[in-house]
């Protein structure tokens, strides 16, 4: 089991959602993990919920207090430069900000094309199917 | 009639939505007979997260159904989500 804080990107929240089988399972195992939400993952879940769904997403963060982590700390400007220069576009380098500003070295993405082509990033992505492997979850 | 006829009885003729919540109850029983005190509390709030989480799931994809948007492709999603995290961005660090 894992005991390293990880981020969940937006799509893997968004998919699970959606039943999609192996987001769906991640967010099942919620319990099990340690995922931070940061500020700018929070803004765009709460551009896809209503404020029904979103009460509901804060009811779950509330039931896992000790797993889970909401951060408000926007990204800082300077950082979100470095990784433009790197070649990230502006909202993937505010994601790839906020994981060095907290210190996460694992983001759980189902972006084929995150990061791809950026090196050097003081983090790994792992798909949702990779996740539940290296974090002994699942089936 | 025994207890256990009784309660067999009393079931059958309880409505679907309240049948459910007998069973939930029924489970919440088998699990406190199970469970030492001290781990209760961790399972029962799993299992509310669970119903919690299926809840969400249930009223998201109703929506998006009247929306027309339950059955767009994963790559559809995809491309709707990397836009608004775009518009998001560029609202929030104009550098």
């Amino acid at each position: 089991m894992n005991d390293e804080w990880i981020v969940f990107d937006t799509n893997i929240w968004i998919f699970g959602l959606r039943k999609q089988s192996d987001c769906y399972q991640l967010l099942q195992n919620l319990h099990k993990l340690y995922v931070k939400t940061p500020y700018q993952i929070f803004l765009e879940l709460q551009a896809n919920l209503i404020p029904e769904e979103l009460k509901r997403f804060f009811r779950l963060v509330h039931l896992n207090p000790n797993h889970t982590e909401l951060s408000w700390e926007k990204a800082k400007p300077e950082m979100i430069t470095k990784y433009r220069k790197l070649g990230c576009k502006l909202g993937d380098a505010a994601i790839a900000t906020h994981l060095e500003m907290m210190g996460i070295k694992t983001l759980v993405s189902e972006n084929r094309d995150f990061f791809e082509e950026v090196k050097g990033l003081p983090f790994r992505v792992l798909r949702a199917q990779e996740a539940l492997q290296k974090f002994g979850i699942g089936e | 009639m025994t207890y256990q006829e009784a309660l067999i009885q009393e079931l059958g003729s309880l409505p679907p939505a309240l049948l459910q919540e007998a069973l939930d109850f029924v489970l919440f029983l088998k699990i406190k007979a199970r469970t030492p005190e001290e781990q209760l509390s961790s399972k029962i709030r799993e299992f509310q997260f669970q119903e919690e989480l299926q809840a969400l799931s249930q009223t998201y994809q109703m929506r998006l159904s009247q929306e027309g948007k339950l059955e767009q492709s994963a790559e559809e999603v995809m491309a709707a989500l990397k836009q608004s995290r775009e518009e998001i961005a560029a609202n929030e660090y104009r550098l």
